[in-house]
């Protein structure tokens, strides 16, 4: 299968680099390369893999080569300890794009989930994918090959539509999954902030590593429109007709406002806010966030 | 340029035609947008109204500039547009040529100057003159040439702002322009306005009922003279001497008008037939009446000019005359009675003079009066017979003198509708006397000379009134019942005594008072014989409209039609002087013209006298300018104030470290 186009790999080979690491001890039993809470034996069958000379004959399935003579290898889940959710957003929202030459704000979404997506399995660790919007994707965490490009597909495919559930969905996931994992949020958060703080602290509680990365428009950032405009809402289709040279000041003063609130909520709840133009190149970005969890995990010391 | 005036709603159409061609742009940051929508201070929309205005306002005063309106009370012209047509009714009479405050130029002058200025103002508008001599509308080309016009030259003539505004009327019931202006230059003398007159409810109505609105400008030339001298030739006739050589006297009768506070001697310079002769007045009364004799060497026609020292104005100082042998005035006297015989005495006192015959008629053949020849006749007899009756109508009528005495058959019916009343005798003692008379003007006035006739000492022991319908008494028994009545009758005039020159009746044989009255109705007679010498200028129509006369007095070209002077069509001579009414001061308060107009759409510019034709406009003009320079500036402030045009990036929020 060919890879998706929407991965830089000349990116991917700088980035391959580096390693992502998590805030917090994760929770397995399988010798990984991030430190662990537990110590256990209770491992899940992912799947089976040709044999290779010097792999370890006792995860061999003789029962395949009793039926094929062929040699297959069991692979087993949880052989590390990170566990990444991609939870990406896939509403009408995320469509927007004021450059149509740098390519919409899933676009840039995609590419951030897909490229971290690579690296993790890479390195050993397993994502999975949750979308949320009117079609929900949830992908549960694995470290497969085959994982990944099924992840891929599924970003690949995805047609942002319908309207953003944020909030629900990180209540839910934050029920659902209960052992430590790596959430990365990559979204335009354009929803109430307290209840957006109230998801974010309830995946707190269950001692989960989040990061956002908070994708803007230039254009949404900077709201450099001169002349009387019809801003049709993505989500919902309702319009608004109004001179921007009116309400300029008072958007941009709603958006400061609203960022600094998300800002300082997200430093409350030991969250990894990333402010991301989508015009900023995404390697710069990815790079600037491994880099300062390699710092954190220096300082959390193995 | 008022045409113009709907760019001022440009801002506001490219506002609009801006919001309509809004671009749509999907977009997701709708709650923020929401909420600046709802937050979007009243301060910026109103900065944004303001923004507007600024720019509305800057247009409407460039437009208001570029069309060069003019101040004072024209300056609604500015606001309503050029109209389709404007009159103007100038008011050129005599008074106009007044030169106020020792100015270089007259009131009518001044007033070209400010219409033709007005008018490059209107430049689309058609313009017609009507002017108070012809009062007959007349195109223009183009305003700047008002001053050049024949027709807007000074005149010696009077102005009637009511027949000129009915012209007004019928031009603009006849053009039917769409809307239009009656520009009035005048002095606003109350002889010319007439402001008592009925005349003017009807004109008023009659421009109410037009279907365009008619927007009424006076300009004020009016001021206040107090030392204006003005002299007038009430006569002047050329009388025979009693000489032997048929030598003639030129009696000249003058009124001078002067100032209340003028007095002493006023010089009066008399020329005649290129003789100057000057006579001092001395002054008693601000009207006086002045009777001047010039023995002639010969009886010839002749003319000539009176003059007093120059004052504010050049046309009422000077007045001129013409006179002409005086042709010769035939009495019939009528009746045969010994009163007969003494008026027959009375018409002819002295028989050697030719100009003065009189002739003794019985009734029975008063068919045989050479009507044609006869100044006066003289009727002392009973009721004329019908054919008589109606030849004396008709002789009367044009312009014949019938003096009637008491019938001495004691009758009571007279000719042509007089009454007589029954013979009245007085007591012994007590003889009917003369009350009052009218001692200024008629049979009974004063002598030249000044002192008046003598009839307190007529004694009228007997009498018979006189009556007939549309009398005027000229003089009345001190009871009451008149002595002398007249009544005019077409061009002539029908005169009765209420006594007989009998001794039984009355002393007025004596004839120091019979004499002159029989003398001055002779005279009156006897101008139907010859063709008058003075006449008013403006008013005077040749008799033969194509007959041909041209000026005597004045080297530059003069119009019989509105130029006082003498003039000559063959061997007659006229001299045409200004009207009377031209020499009365009154002047008409401008602040009474509005309940003139009624409810009329008028505006008057008071004090035109003291505004320059040259800063009609330009003080406006550069205000408006300026003005409009202001709103730009405030909407350049405005516009400018916020960065709207470059807005600034706002500082993206810091990447948040979690602590452990």
């Amino acid at each position: 299968m060919s890879e998706p186009d929407f991965l830089d790999h000349r990116a991917i080979a700088r980035l391959s680099k580096l390693m992502l690491h998590v805030r917090n001890p994760m929770l397995g039993n399988i010798n990984g390369q991030h430190r662990s809470a537990t110590r256990g034996a209770s491992v899940e069958f992912a799947e089976y893999r040709k044999y290779a000379p010097g792999d370890d004959i006792k995860h061999l399935d003789w029962r395949v080569f009793g039926r094929t003579d062929k040699f297959f290898i069991r692979e087993f889940e949880a052989d590390t300890n990170l566990r990444c959710y991609l939870v990406v957003d896939t509403s009408a929202s995320m469509k927007f794009s004021s450059n149509p030459a740098t390519g919409s704000r899933f676009d840039y979404a995609r590419r951030l989930a897909g490229t971290i997506a690579h690296l993790l399995v890479h390195q050993g660790d397993a994502v999975g994918l949750t979308c949320f919007a009117e079609k929900a994707v949830d992908l549960p965490p694995r470290r497969t090959p085959s994982h990944l490009r099924q992840l891929q597909r599924r970003l690949a495919d995805i047609q942002p539509a319908g309207e953003s559930q944020i909030v629900q969905t990180l209540h839910d996931f934050a029920e659902r999954i209960r052992q430590r994992a790596l959430v990365i949020i990559i979204s335009d958060l354009f929803t109430d902030v307290p209840p957006l703080l109230d998801a974010l602290k309830h995946l707190h509680f269950y001692k989960h590593d989040v990061a956002v990365f908070h994708l803007l428009d230039p254009q949404e950032f900077s709201f450099d429109f001169t002349r009387p405009t019809r801003f049709v809402d993505l989500e919902t289709g309702a319009d608004l007709i109004t001179d921007p040279a009116i309400i300029r000041d008072p958007y941009l003063a709603a958006l400061q406002s609203y960022l600094a609130d998300l800002q300082h909520g997200c430093r409350q709840f030991q969250v990894d806010y990333h402010f991301t133009q989508i015009n900023q190149p995404f390697d710069a970005v990815l790079t600037q966030f491994m880099l300062q969890r390699l710092r954190i995990a220096k300082k959390g010391g193995r | 340029m008022l045409w113009a005036l709907p760019a001022v709603l440009l801002p506001v159409v490219i506002h609009l035609l801006n919001r309509l061609r809004y671009k749509t742009v999907p977009w997701a940051a709708m709650p923020f947008l929401r909420k600046a929508n709802r937050a979007a201070t009243r301060r910026a929309k109103i900065r944004q109204y303001l923004i507007l205005a600024s720019r509305m306002l800057a247009i409407l005063f460039l437009i208001w500039a570029l069309s060069r309106p003019l101040t004072g009370g024209w300056l609604g012209a500015a606001a309503s547009g050029a109209p389709e047509t404007i009159l103007i009714l100038l008011d050129r009479s005599a008074s106009m040529e007044a030169h106020p405050q020792a100015s270089p130029e007259s009131k009518r002058s001044h007033a070209l100057s400010l219409l033709t200025q007005a008018a490059s103002q209107n430049p689309g508008s058609h313009f017609a003159l009507i002017e108070n001599v012809l009062r007959q509308p007349l195109e223009l080309p183009s305003a700047s040439s008002l001053s050049s016009l024949q027709f807007t030259a000074p005149t010696d003539t009077a102005a009637d702002l009511p027949a000129m505004l009915r012209s007004a009327l019928d031009y603009l019931v006849k053009n039917k322009p769409g809307n239009a202006e009656i520009w009035i230059a005048s002095d606003l003398q109350t002889s010319n306005w007439r402001p008592d007159s009925p005349e003017w409810q009807d004109i008023v109505d009659r421009f109410t009922g037009l279907p365009q609105q008619i927007k009424f400008r006076v300009l004020d030339l009016s001021s206040t003279s107090t030392q204006n001298l003005s002299v007038a030739v009430q006569s002047a006739d050329l009388r025979l001497r009693p000489t032997k050589n048929r030598q003639g006297q030129l009696h000249l009768a003058l009124e001078v008008k002067t100032p209340a506070d003028r007095q002493g001697i006023l010089p009066i310079l008399i020329t005649r037939d290129g003789t100057k002769t000057q006579v001092d007045l001395t002054l008693s009364s601000t009207t006086q009446r002045q009777s001047l004799q010039f023995d002639l060497p010969k009886l010839e026609s002749g003319w000539g000019k009176v003059e007093l020292p120059a004052d504010d104005s050049l046309t009422d100082h000077s007045a001129y005359f013409a006179y002409a042998p005086p042709p010769t005035l035939h009495t019939v006297i009528v009746g045969d009675s010994l009163a007969a015989q003494r008026l027959l005495f009375a018409a002819a006192p002295d028989k050697t003079r030719p100009d003065r015959t009189a002739i003794l008629l019985p009734p029975n053949r008063a068919e045989s009066i050479a009507w044609a020849n006869t100044s006066l006749i003289i009727w002392t007899a009973s009721t004329p017979t019908a054919p008589v009756e109606k030849s004396l109508k008709s002789w009367v009528e044009s312009g014949g003198v019938l003096l009637c005495f008491p019938p001495s058959d004691s009758s009571t019916q007279g000719p042509l509708g007089l009454a007589w009343s029954k013979i009245e005798a007085s007591t012994q003692d007590t003889p009917f006397r003369v009350g009052t008379w009218d001692d200024l003007d008629g049979p009974l006035a004063h002598t030249e000379s000044g002192p008046p006739l003598p009839l307190p000492k007529l004694e009228i022991p007997r009498r018979q009134i006189p009556t007939t319908d549309s009398s005027h008494s000229v003089a009345t028994f001190s009871d009451g019942p008149p002595f002398l009545l007249t009544r005019k009758l077409g061009t002539g005039l029908l005169a009765a005594f209420a006594t007989l020159p009998d001794p039984q009746w009355s002393n007025l044989a004596d004839g120091f008072v019979l004499l002159p009255a029989v003398q001055r109705l002779i005279s009156l007679g006897g101008q139907r014989l010859s063709p008058p010498n003075l006449a008013v200028a403006g008013e005077w129509q040749p008799p033969d409209p194509l007959e041909s006369w041209t000026a005597l007095s004045e080297s530059s070209p003069h119009d019989w039609r509105w130029n006082a002077g003498v003039y000559q069509s063959g061997s007659q001579r006229l001299a045409l002087n200004r009207p009377a009414i031209e020499d009365l001061p009154e002047k008409l308060d401008p602040t009474s013209l509005p309940t003139l107009f009624h409810d009329l759409n008028l505006t008057v510019m008071t004090n035109a006298l003291n505004i320059k034709a040259d800063s009609l406009q330009s003080e406006i003009w550069t205000a408006m300018i300026l003005v409009t320079m202001l709103f730009m500036c405030a909407e350049m402030a405005l516009a400018t104030s916020k960065a709207v045009t470059s807005p600034a990036t706002p500082t993206p929020p810091p990447t948040t470290r979690a602590s452990s």
